[in-house]
C-alpha cells in the first residue's frame, strides 16, 4: 500500500488503496454514463449503518473499487484527499466491532483524525454475509432522483430521466401517471400551486395501481418529482414528453 | 490527618436519563484516581456496525479510544431533554495497579452534571435492581437518603464483546 | 199588498208542496227497510254478543276456580308430602337413635357385669383375704400398708375404680385409700350414706349401692360395689370398691350418632342424672336440682323401651329414645336425645340450605315452618321475625297463622287460613297451609307454609277472555279483595290486596260468598255497569269469591260500531234519495216554476217577459202556448198608445205656440194639423200677423239711437284705458329707475368694502406661506434628528449583539474554566495528600467559573431583552421617519397651496377694484335718467284724466239709449233669426272701426229683408 484515497461517506473518513481504485466520478457524469440502470452502487455509510435506502446528497461522487471477485461502485460524499501515504498504524480500540474489522481491518491517523482503510475483498464478504441490500442504491433510482439538472439527451430514454420510481411499477402504468401529471402541471401553472395528489388520479389508474400493488406514496413521490421537474422544462418539451408518454400506452 | 480528608476523592457523574421516582438522583461513582480527564468536546467518528452504546471512537492524546454512552448502555431512556454533554476519559484500574495488568482506556459520554467529591460517608449498598441496572455491569450500587450510586464496572463494558457482535446501531 | 200577500203564499205552497211531498215519499220509502233491518240487527247482535261475553266469563271463571283448586290441592299434596317426610325423618332419626342407646346400655351393663365379676374374684382370692386379716391387726398393719397399698392402687386403676375401702364386720374401717375416709372410721354411726349402705350390703353378698350424695364426702356422690370377705363361712369384713364419679362418662361422652344437639345420659329411679349432662357445667349426678321429669323417664324406668317426641329436662323438644338399664340390681333408665330442630332439620353436606329450605327454596314458598304442638316456632326456612317464637302466645298471636295453627290443634286437620297482612313478612299479605304431624293421634308438630300470593294472583290474571276493561278477581268473606285488580288504575290504589277502603260490596261477592254461583248485568265495586259472573270458592276454611266481570261499555263495543256504521249507512241513504228526488223533481217543478214567474213578471206589468220552455212535455207545450198569448196582448195595447198620443201631442203643441206669442214672440205661428186643433190655430195666426208688423217698426228707430251712443261711448272709454295704463308704466318705470340707482350706489359701497377685504386676505395669505415655510423647515430639522435617533439605536443594536457575541465567548471561556477546575480538582484528588494544596485552588477556580457562568448567563438575558427591546425601538423610530417624512410632504404641500392664494387674491382684490370705480359711476348716470322720466310721467297723468271726463259723458248717452231699447225687447218680430247685436266692448279689437261697421250691415241687412 502505498498511497491511498481519502474518502468522507457521511459521518465516515475512509480510505482506499490506490491500487484498489479503477476510476473515479463525479457523480453528475456517472448519471449520464452510459451504464445500465440496474447498475449497483454501494453507500459505505449506509452500509455501516445497516440502513436500507441509501438517498445520497445533492452532489456525490463514485468510485470504481477492484475487490477479488469483481468492481465494486461505491458512492461517496467527497473525495477529500488522494495520494495520502500511511504512516501511522493505529491499533483497534476498545470494542470494535467483527464486522467493522471485516470490512476496515486497518485504521490509520491522519490529521489527527482516524482513518477507517476499506477492504474491498472484506466489503463484499461481510455484504454477502448480511445480505440485506443495505446501502444499496440502483442507478435508475439515482438517475430518478438526482437528474434536476440534466437536459434529456436525445438518444437516451427520456422517461427515464424524469422519474423512476423505487418501487416496482409496471412501464405503462409509469408513463400514464408521468403523462398525466405532465399535463395537470400544464393547466395548473398559471393558476399558482401546482401540487397534485394522488388522489386527483383517474378512477381507473387507481385501480391499476392497486392491481399491481403499488403504494400510494411511492405514487405521490412519482407524481411530485415529475412535478419538480417539469419546472426545469420548456412548454414544448413538457408537450413532447406528454405526448410521448401518453402514446406509449396506446 | 482529620478523617475527612482521608476519606477516598471520588467522581460523580449525573445520570440524567434514568427514571427515578420523586426526589432520588442517580449517579455514576468514579474513583478521583480511575478520572483521567474531563472534555468538553472531541472528534467522535463512527464505528461501522457499532451497537447503540458505541458511539464512536476518538483520538485522546494519541490513542484511539472507544467513545461510550454511558446512560445507553445501561438502557436508561427516559425523554427529556439531554442538556449539555460532556466527555470524561476514564481507566479500568487505578494509577497504582500493577504494571502487568492491562489497563484500558475509553471515553464516557455523560451529562454535564459532574463533581469532584468525597466519597459518600454513610451509603448502604443497595441491590441493582433497585435502581434499575444490570447487574453484571456494576462493580456496586449504593444509596444514601435520596442519593443512588452506581459503580459502574468498566471493565466488564470494555470486555463485553459478546453483546458487540452484529448487534445493529 | 194583502191580496200581493195572497198570491205570493200560493206560489210557494203549489211549487214546496210538489217538491216536498216527493221528497217525503222517496225517503219513506228508502228509510223505512233500513231502520228496520238496522233495529233487528242491533237488538240480535247485541243479545247475541251479550251472550257470548256470559259463556266467556263464565268459562274464564271455571278455569280460574279449577286452576285456583289445583293451585290448593297442588299445595296440600306438597304440604302432605313434607309430612310424609317429616314422619319419614323422624323414623329415620330415630332409627339411628335406638341404635346408639342400644349399644350404650349394653356398655354400661357389661361395665357392670364385669366389674361384679372382677370385685368378687378380688375378694375371692386367698391373698386379699389374707392382707385383710394383716390389715385387722394393729400390729401388722404399717407392714402391710407397705406391702398393698401401691398394688391396690395399680389394681384400682386397672379397673376403672377410684378407691377402695376396708370395712371390718362391725363397720370400723381398716384400710382405705381414700382421701375423705380414714382408718378407724365406723360406718355404723354413719347413716343415710352409700357407704354404710354398701357396707350392709356387702356384708350380704357382692352387691353395687347406687349413687347418692354422702356425708362423709362433703355432699358429693358416691356409688360403690362392695363384697364380703370370708373365710370359710366367716364373714371377716367388706370391701367398698368405690366408682368413680365419671364412671360412664366414656359412655355417655360418646357422641357418635348423636349430631350436634344429641346427648346421651342416665338417669335412676329418683329422677336424678347418672350421669353428666353435656348442657351444664356444674356436675349433674345426682344432683337434685336437675330432677329429669320426662315421659321417657317414667317409661324407661317402667321397663318400657321406646321413643318419642318429648320436651325434655332442658324443655327443649327433642326425639327422645330410653331404654332401661337392669343391672347389678341398679333400675336406670338410658335415654338419649337430639333436639327436633336437628332432627327434622338435617343438612346435607356441602349444602347451603337446609332441607327444608332447599324445599320451600324449589317449590317457591316464601317461608316454611315446623311448629312445637305448642305452637313453638322451632324451625324457620326464611328465619323471620316469627323465628323462635310462639305463634299462639307470642308477639304475632293475633296473626291467621296463629289462628290456623290453632285450628288445627283442635281440628288435627290441615287448615288454610285466609290471606291477610302478616307482620314477620314485612306486613306483606300471606296465606298459610298448616298440617299437623300426628303421633299416637297427638298432634306432635305442626307442618305449614306460606304460601306465594303472587300465584294466586297469577291465577287470576289470565284474562284472556275478559278484553281491556275486564277484571278477575278474588273476595274474602270481610268483603275486601284478595287479589289485584287488573284495573288497579281505576281504583286509585296503588294496591287493591286487602285495600280496607276499597270493600266490595256488590251482588255478585254477596252471592258467591253464600256459596252461590250465577251470571248477570250488575254494578262493581268503581259504580261501572258491568257483565258479572261469579263462583264460590272454598278450601279446607277459606272461603272466597271468585268474581269475572268486564265492562258492558267493551261488549257492546261491537254493536255501537255496528249501529254507528248502519246510521252512516242511513245518512248516506238519505243524502242520496235527497240528491235523487231533486233531479226527479226539479224536471216537473222547473218548468212550473219558470211559467209561474213569468206570470208573476206579467201581473207586475212586464209584457215582454216570456216563459222558459224546458220541457217537452204537456207543460212544455202550455209554456209556449202562455208566451204566445202575452205576445198578442202586447201589440194591441201598443195601438191603442198611439192614437191616444197624437192627439196629445197636436194640444200641446197648440198651447206651447199659444205660449210663446202670450211672451211676445211674434214669429212663432201655430201649427195647423189635420185634426180638431187645425182650425184654433189657424185664426190664432192671422191676429199674430198683424201685431207683430206694428212693433217691428218701434224697435228699428230706438235701436239706431242706441246704436250710435254706444259707439261713441267706447271709444272714450277706450281711450281712458290706454291713458291710464300709458300713466301707470310712466310711473312703475321711474320707481324702477329709482330702486335701480340706490342698487348701483349700495354696489360700489360694498365693491369698495370687497376690495379692502381682499387686501386683507392677501395679507393674511402672505403670513400663512411665511408660518407655514417655518414649520416646513422644523419638519427637516425633525427629520434629519429622527435618522439621526435611529441610526444610534441601530449601532446600539449593533453594539449589544458585540456584547452577547461576547458574553457567548465568557460562557464559553466559563465553561472551559470549569472544566478545567473539574479537571484540576480531579487531578489533586488524585494525587492524594499532595495534592490538596492545588485542591483548594481548584475549587475557588471551579467557584468562580460557576460565578461567571451564573454573570454571563444574567448578561446573557439582559442583552436579550435589550436586543428584544431595541428591535422594537426600530420598529417604532422606523415608523416615526414615515410620519415625519409625511409631514414635510404635508407642510410642503400647503406652502404651496398658500403661494397659489396669496398670487390668487392679489389678482381678486385688483378686479374689485376695477369693478367698484364702474358702479360709482354708473349710479351717477341713472340718477338723471330717473328725474327725466318723473317728468314724462306727470305729463301722462294729465291726459288721462282728460279722457276720464269726456268718457263719462259718451257713457251717459248710452245709457239712455238701451233703456229705451229693453222697453220693446220684449217682442220678437218676425224673420230675426237673433237679436239685434250689440257690440260689445270685447269684440273691438285694434280694427274696431271694421267690426263695427260689420255689426250695422248686419242690422240693416236684417232691417231690407
Amino acid at each position: 500500500m502505498e498511497s491511498i484515497y481519502l474518502i468522507q461517506s457521511g459521518d465516515y473518513l475512509l480510505g482506499i488503496d490506490t491500487a484498489a481504485v479503477i476510476t473515479t466520478m463525479a457523480g453528475e457524469s456517472c448519471l449520464k454514463s452510459e451504464l445500465e440502470g440496474e447498475t449497483i452502487l454501494l453507500s459505505p455509510a449506509s452500509f455501516f449503518n445497516q440502513k436500507k435506502t441509501a438517498l445520497p446528497p445533492a452532489e456525490f461522487f463514485v468510485l470504481e473499487m477492484e475487490t477479488t471477485a469483481a468492481t465494486l461502485l461505491l458512492l461517496v460524499d467527497k473525495i477529500v484527499a488522494e495520494g495520502i501515504v500511511p504512516s501511522h498504524f493505529e491499533s483497534f480500540p476498545s470494542l470494535y466491532p467483527e464486522l467493522a474489522r471485516q470490512c476496515c481491518p486497518e485504521i490509520i491517523v491522519h490529521n489527527d483524525r482516524p482513518v477507517l482503510l476499506l477492504d474491498g475483498t472484506g466489503l463484499e464478504d461481510v455484504r454477502k454475509e448480511l445480505g440485506n441490500d443495505y446501502g444499496e442504491v440502483s442507478l435508475a433510482a439515482l438517475r430518478g432522483s438526482n437528474s434536476t439538472d440534466s437536459i434529456p439527451l436525445p438518444h437516451s430514454n427520456r422517461e427515464e430521466t424524469i422519474a423512476q420510481p423505487v418501487e416496482k411499477l409496471d412501464d405503462t402504468l409509469f408513463k400514464k401517471i408521468v403523462s398525466w401529471t405532465i399535463a395537470r402541471y400544464l393547466d395548473r401553472r398559471d393558476g399558482g400551486s401546482v401540487a397534485i395528489n394522488i388522489d386527483e388520479l383517474p378512477l381507473e389508474y387507481q385501480q391499476l395501481m392497486q392491481l399491481q400493488g403499488v403504494s400510494d406514496t411511492s405514487l405521490q413521490r412519482v407524481i411530485d418529482r415529475t412535478v419538480h421537474k417539469c419546472g426545469n422544462f420548456q412548454d414544448v418539451v413538457l408537450e413532447k414528453l406528454k405526448d410521448k408518454t401518453a402514446g406509449a400506452n396506446l | 490527618m482529620t478523617q475527612a480528608a482521608q476519606r477516598e476523592k471520588v467522581v460523580a457523574v449525573r445520570a440524567v436519563r434514568q427514571e427515578m421516582s420523586g426526589e432520588s438522583k442517580l449517579f455514576f461513582l468514579f474513583t478521583a484516581g480511575q478520572v483521567e480527564e474531563v472534555l468538553s468536546e472531541i472528534t467522535l467518528l463512527p464505528v461501522p456496525f457499532a451497537p447503540s452504546f458505541l458511539a464512536g471512537m476518538s483520538l485522546w492524546r494519541g490513542q484511539l479510544l472507544p467513545v461510550i454512552d454511558l446512560e445507553e448502555c445501561f438502557s436508561f431512556s427516559a425523554d427529556g431533554s439531554p442538556g449539555k454533554v460532556r466527555f470524561i476519559v476514564v481507566r479500568t484500574g487505578t494509577p497504582e495497579s500493577a504494571a502487568g495488568e492491562k489497563v484500558f482506556r475509553c471515553v464516557l459520554r455523560i451529562s454535564e452534571d459532574i463533581h469532584s467529591i468525597n466519597a459518600p460517608d454513610g451509603a448502604v449498598a443497595v441491590s441493582s435492581e433497585h435502581v434499575g441496572v444490570q447487574s453484571s455491569l456494576v462493580r456496586g450500587t449504593y444509596q444514601l437518603h435520596d442519593e443512588n450510586y452506581i459503580v459502574p464496572d468498566l471493565f466488564s463494558i470494555l470486555e463485553n464483546r459478546q453483546s458487540v457482535k452484529n448487534e445493529p446501531r | 199588498m194583502s191580496e200581493n200577500g195572497k198570491q205570493d203564499g200560493m206560489k210557494k205552497n203549489s211549487g214546496v208542496g210538489i217538491r216536498a211531498k216527493l221528497l217525503f215519499w222517496l225517503l219513506l220509502i228508502a228509510l223505512v227497510p233500513m231502520v228496520v233491518v238496522g233495529a233487528v240487527g242491533y237488538s240480535l247482535s247485541s243479545a247475541s254478543l251479550e251472550k257470548q261475553s256470559f259463556d266467556n266469563l263464565e268459562a274464564t271463571l271455571t278455569l280460574q276456580k279449577k286452576s285456583l283448586e289445583d293451585y290448593f290441592s297442588e299445595r296440600t299434596r306438597n304440604l302432605e308430602n313434607l309430612v310424609d317426610d317429616v314422619q319419614i325423618l323422624k323414623q329415620k332419626e330415630f332409627t339411628k337413635m335406638t341404635a346408639v342407646k342400644l349399644q350404650k346400655e349394653k356398655q354400661v351393663s357389661s361395665f357392670f357385669n364385669t366389674h361384679f365379676l372382677d370385685v368378687a374374684s378380688f375378694v375371692d382370692s386367698p391373698q386379699q383375704k389374707k392382707a385383710f386379716v394383716d390389715f385387722s391387726s394393729p400390729d401388722s398393719f404399717a407392714a402391710s400398708n407397705k406391702k398393698y397399698s401401691s398394688f391396690y392402687s395399680e389394681w384400682l386403676k386397672d379397673q376403672g375404680l377410684a378407691s377402695m375401702i376396708m370395712v371390718a364386720a362391725d363397720g370400723h374401717v381398716l384400710y382405705s385409700n381414700d382421701d375423705l375416709i380414714k382408718s378407724g372410721l365406723s360406718l355404723q354411726n354413719q347413716t343415710g350414706t352409700p357407704e354404710l349402705t354398701a357396707y350392709k350390703k356387702g356384708m350380704e353378698e357382692v352387691s353395687f349401692t347406687d349413687f347418692s350424695r354422702s356425708s362423709l364426702r362433703d355432699g358429693s356422690p358416691a356409688a360403690y360395689f362392695s363384697a364380703p370377705v370370708q373365710k370359710e363361712t366367716e364373714t371377716l369384713g367388706v370391701i367398698l370398691f368405690r366408682l368413680p364419679n365419671d364412671a360412664f362418662a366414656g359412655i355417655m361422652q360418646d357422641r357418635t350418632g348423636l349430631g350436634e344437639t344429641g346427648e346421651a345420659y342416665m338417669v335412676g329411679p329418683d329422677g336424678m342424672f347418672r350421669s353428666n349432662s353435656r348442657y351444664f357445667e356444674v356436675s349433674t349426678l345426682v344432683n337434685p336440682e336437675f330432677l329429669v321429669d320426662t315421659e321417657s323417664v317414667a317409661e324407661g324406668l317402667a321397663d318400657i323401651t321406646g321413643e318419642r317426641v318429648i320436651i325434655n329436662y332442658r324443655g327443649e323438644y327433642v326425639l327422645s329414645s330410653y331404654v332401661p338399664v337392669k343391672a347389678a340390681g341398679v333400675s336406670w333408665v338410658l335415654i338419649v336425645e337430639i333436639d327436633q330442630v336437628e332432627a327434622m332439620t338435617p343438612r346435607r353436606k356441602g349444602e347451603e340450605l337446609d332441607y327444608f329450605a332447599a324445599y320451600a327454596d324449589k317449590y317457591g314458598y316464601p317461608d316454611l315452618y315446623l311448629l312445637e304442638p305448642d305452637g313453638y316456632i322451632f324451625y324457620s326456612a326464611a328465619h323471620h321475625a316469627d323465628y323462635r317464637t310462639n305463634i299462639l302466645t307470642g308477639e304475632f298471636r293475633e296473626s291467621s297463622f296463629a289462628a290456623s295453627v290453632n285450628t288445627v290443634l283442635e281440628s288435627k286437620k290441615m287448615v288454610v287460613s285466609d290471606i291477610s297482612r302478616y307482620k314477620p313478612a314485612d306486613n306483606m299479605p300471606a296465606s298459610f297451609l298448616a298440617m299437623p304431624f300426628l303421633q299416637d293421634d297427638q298432634v306432635s308438630m305442626i307442618v305449614a307454609l306460606r304460601i306465594p300470593i303472587v300465584q294466586i294472583n297469577a291465577i287470576m290474571e289470565t284474562h284472556g277472555a275478559l278484553g281491556v276493561s275486564g277484571d278477575s278477581y278474588l273476595v274474602g268473606p270481610d268483603k275486601l279483595w284478595r287479589t289485584e285488580s287488573l284495573q288497579s288504575t281505576r281504583y286509585n290504589a296503588e294496591s287493591t290486596l286487602l285495600n280496607p277502603e276499597l270493600i266490595v260490596d256488590t251482588k255478585p261477592v254477596t252471592e258467591a260468598l253464600a256459596g252461590n254461583s250465577g251470571t248477570g248485568m250488575t254494578s262493581n265495586g268503581l259504580g261501572d255497569k258491568v257483565l258479572a259472573s261469579w263462583k264460590p270458592f272454598s278450601f279446607h276454611g277459606l272461603r272466597w269469591a271468585i268474581v269475572n266481570e268486564v265492562s258492558q261499555a267493551e261488549i257492546s263495543r261491537p254493536v255501537t260500531r255496528l249501529l254507528n256504521t248502519s246510521s252512516m249507512v242511513a245518512a248516506g241513504g238519505v243524502v242520496a234519495v235527497l240528491l235523487l228526488s231533486f233531479l226527479v223533481s226539479g224536471g216537473i217543478t222547473r218548468q212550473v216554476g219558470s211559467i209561474m214567474g213569468a206570470m208573476s213578471r206579467v201581473e207586475s206589468g212586464d209584457y215582454d217577459t216570456r216563459a222558459e220552455v224546458i220541457s217537452k212535455d204537456e207543460l212544455g207545450t202550455m209554456a209556449s202556448s202562455f208566451n204566445v198569448m202575452i205576445g198578442t196582448t202586447k201589440s194591441l195595447m201598443k195601438t191603442r198608445q198611439e192614437e191616444h198620443d197624437q192627439l196629445q201631442e197636436s194640444i200641446m203643441g197648440l198651447l206651447m205656440e199659444i205660449s210663446e206669442m202670450a211672451e211676445g214672440d211674434m214669429t212663432v205661428r201655430a201649427t195647423v194639423r189635420e185634426d180638431a186643433t187645425g182650425t184654433v190655430a189657424d185664426s190664432l195666426n192671422v191676429m199674430v200677423e198683424e201685431l207683430s208688423r206694428a212693433i217691428g217698426k218701434i224697435k228699428k228707430s230706438s235701436e239706431q239711437v242706441g246704436a250710435t251712443a254706444k259707439k261713441l261711448s267706447f271709444s272714450t272709454d277706450k281711450l281712458t284705458v290706454r291713458s291710464d295704463s300709458q300713466s301707470e308704466l310712466v310711473s312703475g318705470a321711474v320707481e324702477e329707475i329709482n330702486q335701480m340707482t340706490l342698487a348701483i350706489e349700495q354696489a360700489a359701497v360694498q365693491a369698495n368694502k370687497s376690495a379692502e377685504t381682499s387686501e386683507l386676505s392677501r395679507t393674511a395669505a402672505t403670513e400663512g406661506t411665511k408660518a407655514v415655510e417655518d414649520t416646513s423647515q422644523s419638519m427637516e430639522a425633525i427629520r434629519g434628528n429622527v435618522q439621526d435617533t435611529a441610526l444610534a439605536i441601530k449601532r446600539l443594536g449593533e453594539s449589544s449583539q458585540e456584547i452577547s457575541d461576547f458574553s457567548k465567548t465568557i460562557n464559553d471561556i466559563s465553561d472551559r474554566t470549569s472544566i478545567l477546575a473539574l479537571n484540576a480538582s480531579i487531578q489533586a484528588a488524585a494525587a492524594g495528600e499532595e495534592g490538596r494544596g492545588f485542591a483548594v485552588v481548584a475549587e475557588e477556580i471551579q467557584r468562580l467559573s460557576e460565578r461567571s457562568a451564573g454573570s454571563t448567563r444574567q448578561i446573557d438575558t439582559l442583552i436579550r431583552n435589550i436586543l428584544g427591546e431595541i428591535r422594537d425601538a426600530g420598529v417604532s423610530m422606523d415608523s416615526s421617519i414615515q410620519e415625519v417624512v409625511r409631514g414635510t410632504k404635508l407642510s410642503e404641500d400647503a406652502l404651496n397651496k398658500l403661494k397659489d392664494i396669496n398670487s390668487r387674491s392679489t389678482e381678486v382684490a385688483e378686479l374689485i377694484g376695477a369693478v367698484s370705480l364702474t358702479t360709482n359711476e354708473q349710479a351717477g348716470t341713472s340718477v338723471k335718467v330717473a328725474r327725466v322720466m318723473n317728468e314724462i310721467g306727470i305729463i301722462s297723468t294729465e291726459a288721462a284724466e282728460e279722457t276720464r271726463v269726456s268718457s263719462q259723458s259718451m257713457q251717459d248717452m248710452a245709457l239712455v239709449a238701451d233703456e229705451m231699447l229693453q222697453a220693446i225687447a220684449t217682442f220678437k218680430l218676425g224673420d230675426e233669426d237673433e237679436p239685434v247685436v250689440v257690440a260689445e266692448p270685447d269684440a273691438v279689437s285694434d280694427e274696431d272701426g271694421e267690426a263695427v261697421d260689420l255689426a250695422f250691415l248686419l242690422s240693416e241687412e236684417s232691417q231690407t229683408s
